[in-house]
């Protein structure tokens, strides 16, 4: 600690300190918040392999025509979600097939809860209107989580 | 940007971490004391009275002493001789 650091400089270097600390964005804090809530969850990560979306951009050049299902699937080791998009629900079903139970954590952080039925098919209704993620847990352990979704 | 401008950028924010990390460690009577003497606009001593409750008359040596506290705080004492290295007299970094 230099001995020149008299009162009015430190209590100036101090402002600074706590200044540029105010400065970084409140959407960094947000994620990294975000992330550290997520940080201790057990559950696998599923990635999103396919999005309907996507392709259909990539074919837009060939057809003209738009599908009017978005189709998404995540995958994780255990377990694949497959999603479809039908007016205001969000259909899908487990593969391979099996029952369980699925929470909807939307970035706000609201959690709720739908049944899976044995053949592996869940609803979701209404689709939340900001970004949301699902969680899956199976009746044989299975604990999947999925990136975040926008429809 | 230059290495220079990069070096000097990296001391200060390591003074602006070892800075926060003191503040920190104080007794949440100086945060608030010091809090409001650096806000933007400052306080009058008036104002710190009403808000604190410290007679008018002992907020100069008040200030003094959490201003010591924080230069005898392990946090700065661990930034040691690198801190000389910095100008502390210069606004922002690299200017």
């Amino acid at each position: 600690m230099p001995d020149y650091w008299d009162d009015d400089r430190l209590l100036g270097a101090l402002s600074q300190a706590l200044k540029a600390r105010q400065a970084v964005p409140s959407w960094f804090i947000e994620t990294g918040r975000n992330a550290f809530a997520w940080h201790n969850i057990d559950a696998e990560l599923a990635q999103l392999t396919y999005d309907s979306h996507g392709d259909r951009r990539e074919a837009a050049v060939l057809r003209s025509e738009t599908a009017s299902i978005r189709a998404l699937t995540f995958t994780s080791a255990h377990l694949t979600l497959e999603l479809e998009v039908t007016g205001n629900s969000l259909l899908g079903q487990l593969l391979p097939p099996r029952a369980g139970e699925l929470e909807i954590h939307t970035r706000a952080g609201q959690i709720s809860t739908t049944e899976v039925d044995e053949i592996g098919c869940f609803s979701v209704d209404p689709i939340p209107d900001i970004q949301f993620r699902l969680r899956c847990r199976t009746a044989d352990g299975t604990d999947v989580l999925t990136g975040w979704i926008t429809i | 940007m230059d290495d220079a401008t990069i070096d000097g950028e990296i001391l200060v924010a390591e003074r602006n971490a070892a800075l926060r990390a003191a503040f920190a460690a104080l007794p949440p009577r100086c945060q608030q004391l010091l809090s409001m003497l650096i806000s933007d606009p400052p306080h009058s001593y008036a104002d710190i009275h009403a808000e604190l409750g410290l007679p008018v008359g002992s907020i100069g040596p008040q200030r003094a002493r959490c201003l010591d506290r924080l230069r005898q705080s392990d946090a700065l004492a661990a930034l040691g001789e690198g801190g000389e290295r910095i100008d502390i007299r210069g606004g922002e970094p690299g200017a």
